[in-house]
């Protein structure tokens, strides 16, 4: 492999990492990836190189301490409207089937409770936990909704998973500013279709207009406030350097 | 229980770049060099480390340089950095002190023992 052909592979395994770091660490990480290899006099990566490449991206993704862009907040603002909405469908109190879960008809609520944590988690100014609760939610979303289909019990219909899981992961996935913005603005907008425009197309007097109205105000409110909140304390320097301190003390 | 102490490779970072400023593979083999072998530092888990100890304040960027068209970010230890380095190596100095001092000791306890 040439010097280029190197410097290309090391490339491509930055992309692992978030833009946000390769802007700030990718020509650094890259120059030393390259001094390295010209010290064991490689031409190659070594397959070490690539996993410890590969899992400190994944990880860094992840568990950053990095706090979440507002398209971010919109979409986990959306979902957990969503999933609130969620727990009112599925709360059965007073009847009972062999699969239920407790007052619930349906297991997914598991899933609603870890987006309701995660938006918890975003307004105490906690992005770590609210990352990895967002992506334990998806996981246990289509868990519940495999096994649903699979064993016939009360699940999510498939267009739920796929709406619930799309928010979710835009909640918490650094992706680009406007790629995000761009999904988030299309997840809302489909959320919006599917619960105030079909209903007023179909039935303008029924329940579920009301519901679907409420729904929509909802989401508006909760994504207002959820910015506002993130953004008051984005402006506040004292809360993300006690974030910091908190893994000075542990992890340094 | 705060668990206060400082883990091995940041401790050898932060002394390595006691005596001046480095780029990351001079740290990489300073480290080396510094704890005898024991830890080899990884390109991914240096630079989660410098990224990590520069929001900290421990440590700060010094100057970028383009060397045989090969990029090279510099760091240098901050004050708050060196204050911190200074108390890691009195708490080990105090647990060595400490435990030499019980060391010594474990004879004179075993003859007591064997008195009694």
């Amino acid at each position: 492999m040439t010097a280029s052909g190197l410097s290309r592979a090391y490339v491509n395994l930055l992309v692992w990492y978030s833009p946000e770091w390769r802007a700030q660490h990718g020509e650094a990480m890259l120059g030393t990836l390259l001094d390295q290899a010209d010290a064991e006099s490689r031409t190659r990566v070594s397959l070490a190189e690539r996993a410890e490449l590969i899992t400190g991206g994944l990880r860094e993704r992840l568990l950053s301490t990095r706090h979440p862009t507002q398209p971010n907040v919109v979409a986990l603002s959306a979902v957990t409207v969503l999933s609130v909405y969620y727990f009112s469908v599925a709360w059965s109190l007073g009847h009972f089937a062999p699969r239920f879960i407790g007052p619930f008809s349906n297991p997914s609520v598991i899933a609603g409770v870890l987006i309701v944590g995660a938006f918890v988690s975003v307004m105490l100014s906690r992005p770590t936990p609210a990352r990895i609760l967002a992506l334990a939610s998806v996981v246990i979303e289509v868990a519940v909704a495999v096994l649903a289909h699979a064993f016939n019990w009360f699940g999510p219909s498939w267009s739920t998973v796929i709406l619930f899981a799309g928010l979710a992961l835009l909640s918490a996935l650094p992706l680009r500013r406007t790629t995000t913005a761009i999904a988030a603005a299309t997840s809302v907008g489909i959320v919006l279709a599917a619960t105030v425009f079909l209903p007023i197309v179909f039935d303008l007097r029924s329940d579920l207009f009301f519901w679907s109205v409420v729904t929509l105000l909802s989401i508006l409110a909760a994504a207002g406030f959820a910015c506002a909140v993130t953004e008051a304390r984005g402006r506040r320097p004292s809360i993300a350097s006690s974030d910091d301190m908190g893994s000075q003390t542990k992890s340094s | 229980m705060v668990d206060t102490s400082m883990r091995e490779p940041t401790f050898w970072i932060l002394t390595a770049l006691a005596t001046g400023r480095r780029h990351g593979y001079a740290l990489i083999r300073e480290v080396r060099q510094l704890s005898q072998g024991r830890v080899d530092l990884k390109v991914a888990t240096l630079y989660a480390a410098l990224d990590r100890l520069s929001r900290q304040e421990l440590i700060a960027p010094d100057g970028d340089e383009v060397i045989d068209g090969r990029f090279r970010r510099f760091f240098r230890l901050s004050p708050a950095g060196r204050e911190v380095l200074g108390a890691e190596i009195d708490r080990m100095e105090q647990n060595a002190r400490d435990a030499r001092a019980r060391l010594a000791l474990v004879p004179q306890t075993r003859r007591m023992v064997f008195d009694a």
